[in-house]
């Protein structure tokens, strides 16, 4: 994997004893609060309902065993014995003292991590892909350019105070695993006539303006990448709506000038800059190839070819449901890629505890070549797998309370933190994804009804990505009580689509019979087991789930709650 | 909606925990329970401007309500900060009333 060069590591060593010496000057008084709060920011500091919360980025969600154990150590030292993994492939730290962070940026400095551009309207963590590297749909691993993003932003002076946050998101396989039309900036890795290069998508986004991105450049050469994109920031960077914060994301500005008049912007400064680049994208590109090499898998072998898990399917149904859910094809056929669900049903999405995190950090180290990946959708990756040590792999998480087989079904819900910590919500959102799932998986219906992705979040900004679940729940204030919205038919792929409201929201209590009436429509109704609840959903539309959600005699009290 | 009339808590958080802090009449309290309960919101309103920063962070004024001798937060927000968050037995309800801040 990519280690620090000599520049990354004095930067961000450099940028601990900066923030120990603003945290030092605002507790002498020096610094207001109000002066305080952008530096705090800027280090991924925020300040949550009950305490401060640290933001860590995992550049494009990969970690190593060593990195692991740190963030397990933090915290147990620092925090509570858990820690939250984000949709944006960061974790957050729940319960921080600011008087520790100091120390704590110190520890991740250790292992070649940190918390910069993990706020603040600058360039955030570039996302990535969560099977990359690994895919077998894989044109070329997506953290190579991830890498060069993050490099490339971090620190850039002229996009330190864009007019707001830019969130990247990267993808070099045919399937989008790495919801890049939601994103200020998508970067799908193509190949055309033999040549690899990028499709770059402008403008999508969640939030209070849910929109899906807009082809900016249908084939960008690789080398034009770094020109591209600048000249990207810097038409934003001038255009952007800085008179309202609610219009400043670049989606707005898309829609605002136009696709047209945008790229005429962009690619004139592009093509008045480009020549400033020269040669410089290929020298950086180079080192970073070769820190994302493939890991020395063995030579080949005629045995582990020929390894076939349905032999250790049918020695244990616990495993072979396991298998089902939770393993994905690897391109090479001998490794399989095993996804770790944090999704126990009843427990936090995202959530894991420090032990837990060790039992991840001793297996990749042992049997999967010391990578790890963190997923958008808030689980673990062990990407490359031995086939031969699935099975010694899937019993040391079943000891650990990481063997839930339920990846890509009902319970493997997305949920932002929502109003148990965070300052921004208006609703809760973790006690509804662990009453649907505790509820449907008791009801055993998770397997019937298969591939479904529910997405809540606790406010509109849609941490939780509920415009793209099949199922998006959005909690809202309704006079002080909670009250949730539901949306159906989203869709975060390459096939992207924007959840549907239902109608009228409901409230905590009508919630989950609520998602049990669409359930039921969807199994009464789907042609066969092979129909997904979201084919269903695009035959049929929203009228049958409108129907048997608010049933005529019910239509006038919803429509008074309302 | 409670029939007992609406009064007015300062709530803040620690400057260095981030604890949730109520203001207790002369110093910063961490129970709900023991803060200083105002009639008029105007009154706790004018408080806000006396706090020196380097103590708490972002000082307001919060409704409450008295049930049962038991005061409690109106809204589900300020109830949640005043108890912890409902997914662990953390925060508030957890710890003991002498906690450091
Ligand atoms: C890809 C083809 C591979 C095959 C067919 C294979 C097969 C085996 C077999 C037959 C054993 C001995 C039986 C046992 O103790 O379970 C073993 C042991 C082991 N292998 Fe592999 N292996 C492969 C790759 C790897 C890789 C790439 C790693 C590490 C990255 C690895 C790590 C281990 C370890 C740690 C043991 C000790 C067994 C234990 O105590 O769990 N193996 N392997
Ligand atoms: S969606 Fe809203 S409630 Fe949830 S984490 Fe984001 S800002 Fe907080």
């Amino acid at each position: 994997m990519y280690r620090y060069n000599q520049f990354d590591t004095e930067y961000v060593r450099q940028r601990v004893a900066i923030f120990r010496e603003q945290v030092a000057r605002r507790i002498a008084g020096v610094l207001t609060e109000d002066e305080f709060k952008p530096l705090r920011l800027q280090n991924g500091v925020y300040l949550q309902l009950h305490a401060y919360m640290l933001r860590v980025a995992i550049p494009y969600g990969t970690l190593n065993a060593r990195q692991m154990r740190a963030l397990a150590m933090i915290a147990e030292c620092w925090d509570r014995g858990y820690g939250h993994f984000t949709t944006r492939q960061n974790i957050q730290f729940n319960w921080i003292r600011l008087d520790d962070v100091g120390d704590i940026l110190e520890a991740l400095a250790d292992v070649e991590m940190h918390a910069i551009q993990t706020s603040g309207n600058c360039v955030r963590n570039v996302t990535a892909d969560h099977f990359a590297g690994a895919a077998k749909d894989e044109i070329e691993d997506p953290r190579m350019t991830a890498e060069l993003l993050r490099q490339y932003s971090t620190g850039h002076a002229e996009f330190a105070f864009l007019p707001r946050k830019f969130k990247i998101a990267v993808t070099g396989a045919a399937h989008d695993r790495a919801v890049t039309a939601f994103h200020d900036i998508g970067i799908n890795i193509v190949r055309k006539e033999g040549v690899v290069g990028y499709r770059i998508v402008i403008g999508g986004g969640l939030g209070r303006t849910p929109i899906i991105g807009t082809e900016l450049v249908e084939f960008l050469p690789k080398a034009d990448l770094l020109p591209y994109l600048e000249a990207v920031l810097h038409v934003y960077n001038r255009y952007g709506r800085r008179d309202n914060k609610y219009k400043a994301r670049i989606k707005i500005l898309v829609q605002e000038l136009g696709i047209e008049t945008l790229r005429a912007e962009i690619d004139a400064y592009f093509t008045a800059t480009r020549d400033a680049f020269a040669g410089v994208p290929d020298a950086m590109l180079g080192a970073i190839e070769a820190a994302f090499q493939p890991p020395e898998m063995p030579p080949e072998m005629d045995v582990a070819e020929a390894y076939d898990l349905r032999h250790d399917a049918a020695l244990s149904p616990a495993l072979a449901a396991w298998m089902e859910t939770n393993l994905e094809e690897h391109r090479d056929g001998r490794h399989a890629i095993v996804s770790i669900s944090l999704k126990a049903p009843g427990a936090t999405p995202g959530d894991a505890s420090a032990e837990q995190m060790r039992v991840i950090a001793d297996l990749a180290e042992r049997y999967a070549y010391d990578e790890i990946r963190i997923s958008h959708e808030q689980n673990v990756i062990l990407p490359h797998v031995p086939k031969a040590h699935i099975a010694a792999v899937f019993r040391a998480l079943d000891a650990a309370g990481l063997a839930s087989a339920n990846i890509g079904q009902l319970s493997d819900i997305i949920a932002c933190p929502g109003m148990d910590y965070c300052a921004l919500a208006t609703a809760r959102s973790i006690p509804i994804a662990q009453e649907i799932a505790t509820r449907f998986t008791a009801l055993k219906m998770e397997r019937d009804i298969g591939a479904l992705k529910i997405k809540i979040s606790g406010c509109i900004n849609a941490c939780g990505h509920h415009h793209v679940g099949h199922i998006g729940i959005l909690g809202l204030d309704r006079a002080g009580v909670e009250n949730y919205q539901i949306t159906l038919g989203g869709d975060g792929t390459e096939d992207a689509a924007l959840g549907a409201r239902t109608g009228p929201g409901f409230s905590a209590e009508a919630l989950i019979p609520a998602i049990e009436t669409i359930l039921d429509t969807y199994l009464h109704g789907r042609k066969n087991r092979d129909e997904t609840f979201l084919a269903f959903y695009r035959r049929v539309g929203m009228a049958p789930f409108k129907r048997a959600l608010y049933p005529p005699t019910n239509r006038a009290r919803h429509e008074s709650a309302a | 909606m409670s029939a007992h009339p609406i009064q007015y808590v300062i709530t803040a958080n620690d400057f260095h925990s981030g604890a949730v802090v109520f203001w207790g009449g002369d110093a910063w309290l961490l129970r709900l329970r023991d803060a200083c309960v105002f009639e008029r919101a105007e009154d706790a309103e004018a408080m806000l401007t006396q706090f020196r920063p380097e103590q708490v962070v972002g000082a307001y004024v919060i409704e409450v309500v008295a049930d049962a001798g038991q005061l409690q937060a109106q809204h589900i927000r300020e109830a949640i900060r005043a108890r912890g968050p409902s997914n662990y037995f953390h925060g508030k309800q957890a710890e003991e009333d002498h906690v450091s801040l």
